[in-house]
């Protein structure tokens, strides 16, 4: 059978499109009937192809570079404004020879841009999105590796929609104008949806946006006829090197191009990305809100444009969004005029079966590649059908394996936190135990502890909440009481007391060691204590050397200042050297971390921890002290020589500048002097006294006061002097007085 | 009405003047004589304007225009901009346009309706011209001659062409440009048309050197003065026609 051009048939012409739509069904592949040709139809179609070139008449309007026949003024215009006119007047001009029509179709790929502005232009016309790439490629396929009809039909694959209506005519129409990725939840219902989406679409709103590089083109049709329409140009692309400022910006990370041309371009991307939101915003209203199909094509790297922020002009999932499911070209009001009519019509293939019309497309040589290509593109929806393919397999597999080692290794994970935890847990539990049964042993063994707890022994004390001395016996607290207030008083008797009746008796069993305080009276009478348990305690108190020892370590405020902390504070060194001999750990920090070497107030406090340290090099810890290097005597009397020594030096140089001083004074007087002198001279006598001196010295220039203005006396020296007559002056000023004065 | 006419001993008066059916620029000569012969032809209907562009007096080869509009090439001074801006009634638009092909005369030939341009001219440039000229814009060339607007020069009643334009194009071209076109020289035999003259509806001025056989092409083609009947120049300048192509 002969081979019949497709025919267009526009969804505005009505008449025409019912007469087409009659009766569709899908097509199916395995459909072999073969009709006499019908002749209405047959006619219908020469009537509409617009592209039928039999009728010439005399008079005709012809195109000389592109050897076309023009039939009509209108046609003439669009035919010189067309794509194909223009790249074939370039061709001319370059010497080849000219492109048929469907020639230029095909090589629309080609790298010959049309307009005169193609330095900016980066994609050679053409722009692919991946989903079309993809349908593309593969509508190129034969398709003979299909078994069902429904699959043939609604398999991602191909752009279009085949349906045979009662003339048996194969009808197809892309699939995105009737369903959109949102709701492709077609059922074999798919033609009556069909017949209602085309039969409806002359009275809806269409919009069209078509995005790339900096090309924007957009338009909104009502019908066929064009509602609105805008374009934008911006130069974003990088000349000659290709793609938008923006991306290359993106890829290098850290330094980015800082020349003339790489900001122009930015600000051009903003401009250019203000610009279409607020084209699209002002359309907003009027027309999107109205459209019943928004076509959109635009780069991934623009997609925020338009989806994303706050307040996006497109929501993602709105069904009326479709792409545009074949190549486009640069963005021009023209080219969104050709989506449009490519999208609003209907193709009428005739009275060819599937197969015909499908292998019809180009041939491809690259079929096994595109097939490859589209079996790892083929989205998740896919993979349910039957014939899964093997690397899809593999990978699944792969990724099983991957989940199920991650398990383990949160399982692994698990374990190992709970066998912590439970440490944790029992060593608390341990501590708790251990610190009750220590109370509890406390509570026992002082059973006069109770009654003594509410007594105010020091007020200085109680006020600052002693916490730490709850838990001892009243006898340690006594004690420690009265350190404390040695330490904070500096007292250094009060303390020596305090240790001498620890002394006593050092070796005596726990409650045996009783110490006796003979003069505790007076200093205890002025701490306001209260008078019955001083007596009480003054014979009772009974203290363990070891346990002094870890008592003198204890905080014993809120701060958990130990005694150190608190002699140190006061800063009596006396104090701090009895402490430290004592047992008081000078590495305990208090609650802020401060040791006691470091709350030092002064130099002779810290001297007296490194003197401690000299003394006894190996007592405790003096590195976790802070405590610098010992200070022996020989090493303290070296220092102090060698700081006698600076002093002297210092008394020394500020002799010598003293001296020097008044040298310049002198000088300066000197020179006072000599300048009265010489004003005293008269010129005469000036003149003279410089004609003497350049006799003396005329081999060599002195350096000395003799030429001077003989006005100001001011030192001509490495001056070029003003002069007239024999006079020298040091500047115009003193010149003139000179002169005024000569002539009075 | 052909008016001969020179400019500082140049026969080339294309170049230094552009003449529309809503205005005159006339560049500043040395001599008044130029700009007091368009005046004398023009100054009771159309304005006629002393102008620069970027400095230089070459003004009709630099900018293009009709009684719609005018463009300028991106290299005008603001100053001259502003001057031509005061000077021209306020109806016609003035629009500065960034072009690479500065020369807008040379590239682009047009009157009140359609306009040839340059095949390599920007798009955005075509556009401009299309909205402040209101012309339809055709990418054409002239006896595959790219510089349209000099060697092709036309008004809304006709239109001289490259000598050397084949009867085809001459047919393809008026049937684009829709006013009848005639092959023909000025200023003594010279083929580039658009730099030797300047024409409107009622009136054009050429060069010096310009012959009477030409001046009386021009009269027919551009309907100019007496020469309404297009039979008179068939049947009295035919063979000196044809012996000017020849």
């Amino acid at each position: 059978m002969p081979y019949v051009q497709p025919v267009k048939v526009s969804l505005s012409e009505q008449k025409r499109l019912k007469e087409v739509l009659e009766g569709i069904k899908l097509a199916k592949k395995s459909c072999q009937q073969r009709k006499e040709l019908d002749e209405p139809s047959e006619l219908s179609l020469q009537e509409t192809d617009p592209t039928s070139t039999e009728d010439i008449d005399g008079n005709s309007l012809q195109c000389l570079t592109c050897k076309c026949t023009l039939a009509e003024r209108s046609e003439q215009t669009i035919h010189y404004k067309s794509d194909w006119h223009r790249y074939n007047l370039k061709l001319r001009l370059l010497g080849q020879s000219i492109i048929s029509e469907e020639e230029f179709g095909d090589a629309a790929d080609e790298v010959l841009s049309i307009s005169g502005s193609d330095s900016d232009d980066n994609i050679t016309g053409i722009s692919f999105s991946s989903d079309d790439n993809r349908k593309l490629s593969v509508s190129l396929l034969k398709a003979d590796n299909e078994d069902s009809e429904h699959d043939e039909q609604f398999d991602n694959r191909k752009p279009k929609i085949y349906f045979r209506n009662t003339n048996s005519d194969i009808v197809s129409v892309y699939k995105k104008v009737l369903y959109s990725r949102q709701n492709s939840d077609v059922d074999a219902e798919i033609s009556d949806m069909a017949l209602h989406t085309l039969s409806t679409a002359h009275s809806q709103f269409w919009t069209v946006i078509l995005l790339s590089a900096g090309h924007f083109a957009a338009a909104v049709f009502d019908g066929a006829n064009v509602a609105a329409h805008k374009t934008f140009h911006r130069y974003v692309v990088r000349a000659k090197r290709g793609t938008v400022q923006s991306i290359n910006d993106s890829s290098k990370s850290g330094s980015t191009a800082k020349s003339a041309g790489a900001s122009l371009r930015r600000h051009n991307e903003i401009a250019l990305e203000e610009n279409i939101v607020a084209l699209l915003k002002s359309w907003k209203e009027e027309y999107l809100d109205k459209s019943s199909h928004i076509f959109i094509r635009i780069p991934h790297y623009r997609k925020a444009l338009f989806y994303g922020g706050k307040e996006s002009i497109f929501e993602q999932k709105d069904f009326r969004i479709r792409s545009i499911p074949f190549v486009t070209r640069r963005p021009t009001f023209n080219e969104v005029q050709r989506v449009h009519q490519e999208l609003f019509s209907v193709t009428l293939h005739g009275e060819q079966s599937m197969t015909d019309i499908l292998s019809a497309s180009r041939p491809s040589s690259e079929e096994s590649k595109n097939n490859l290509s589209v079996k790892e593109k083929e989205p998740l929806k896919e993979k349910k059908q039957k014939g899964k393919i093997k690397l899809l397999k593999t990978e699944a597999k792969r990724v099983e394996s991957s989940d199920t080692e991650y398990e383990m290794r949160i399982q692994k994970e698990a374990v190992n936190t709970a066998a912590l935890q439970q440490f944790q847990v029992s060593c608390n539990n341990n501590n708790k135990k251990k610190k009750r049964k220590k109370q509890e042993k406390d509570n026992n063994s002082d059973p006069i502890e109770k009654e003594n707890k509410d007594a105010p022994i020091v007020t200085q004390m109680n006020k600052a909440s002693a916490h730490p001395l709850d838990h001892l016996s009243s006898e340690h607290r006594e004690v420690m009481n009265k350190l404390y207030t040695a330490c904070k008083t500096s007292n250094f008797k009060m303390l020596e007391d305090s240790l001498q009746c620890v002394k006593e008796k050092p070796t005596a069993p726990n409650n045996d060691a009783t110490v006796k305080l003979e003069d505790l009276k007076d200093s205890v009478e002025k701490l306001d204590v209260n008078s019955d348990h001083k007596r009480h305690q003054q014979d009772t108190t009974t203290i363990d050397s070891h346990i002094f020892a870890s008592l003198l370590t204890l905080p014993m405020d809120s701060s958990g200042n130990t005694l150190l902390h608190i002699a140190t504070k006061a800063g009596n060194k006396k104090i701090i050297y009895e402490l430290l001999k004592c047992g008081a750990d000078p590495a305990i920090k208090n609650l802020s971390s401060f040791l006691p070497y470091c709350i030092s107030p002064n130099k002779e406090a810290r001297n007296t921890f490194r003197r401690f340290r000299a003394d006894f090099p190996d007592r405790y810890n003096y590195t976790k002290a802070q405590i610098p290097s010992p200070l022996t005597e020989e090493r303290e009397a070296e220092m102090k020589k060698k700081q006698n020594d600076k002093k002297k030096a210092q008394k020394a140089a500020k002799k010598d500048r003293d001296r020097k001083m008044k040298e310049e004074e002198e000088q300066k007087n000197q020179e006072e002097d000599e300048k009265n002198r010489f004003l005293a001279l008269s010129d005469r006598e000036k003149r003279l006294i410089a004609v003497e001196r350049r006799m003396q010295d005329q081999p060599s220039i002195q350096i000395s006061n003799s030429r001077r203005c003989y006005l100001c006396a001011e030192s001509l020296f490495a001056k070029v002097p003003f002069e007239y007559l024999h006079y020298n002056f040091c500047s115009m000023k003193c010149l003139k007085g000179h002169k005024a004065s000569a002539k009075t | 009405m052909a008016v001969r006419v020179q400019f500082e001993n140049n026969n080339d008066i294309g170049v230094f003047s552009k003449l529309t059916n809503a205005y005159c620029l006339v560049a500043v000569g040395g001599s008044e004589n130029f700009y007091s012969t368009f005046e004398a032809e023009l100054a009771d209907t159309i304005p006629v304007v002393h102008a620069s562009i970027a400095g230089c007096r070459i003004i009709g080869r630099m900018c293009v225009g009709n009684r719609n509009g005018l463009i300028m090439p991106y290299s005008t001074t603001d100053q001259e901009l502003q001057h031509i801006r005061n000077c021209l009634p306020d109806e016609i638009k003035i629009q500065r346009v960034e072009e690479r092909l500065s020369a807008l005369g040379n590239v682009v030939s047009c009157n009140d309706y359609v306009a040839l341009v340059h095949p390599d001219l920007d798009r955005e440039t075509e556009e401009i011209l299309a909205d402040v000229l209101k012309v339809e814009v055709f990418r054409q060339t002239v006896t595959d001659q790219v510089l349209v607007g000099s060697y092709c020069c036309f008004s809304n009643q006709g239109g001289l062409v490259h000598p050397k334009t084949s009867v085809e194009a001459q047919d393809e071209l008026s049937s684009l440009l829709q006013v009848p076109l005639v092959a023909g020289t000025v200023n003594r035999g010279s083929e580039v048309i658009g730099g030797g003259m300047v024409v409107n509806d009622w009136c054009a001025f050429c060069g010096l050197d310009t012959t009477s056989t030409e001046l009386s092409v021009i009269e027919s083609v551009f309907k100019l003065g007496d020469h309404q009947n297009q039979g008179t120049v068939q049947s009295k300048i035919r063979d000196s026609l044809i012996d000017s192509l020849v």
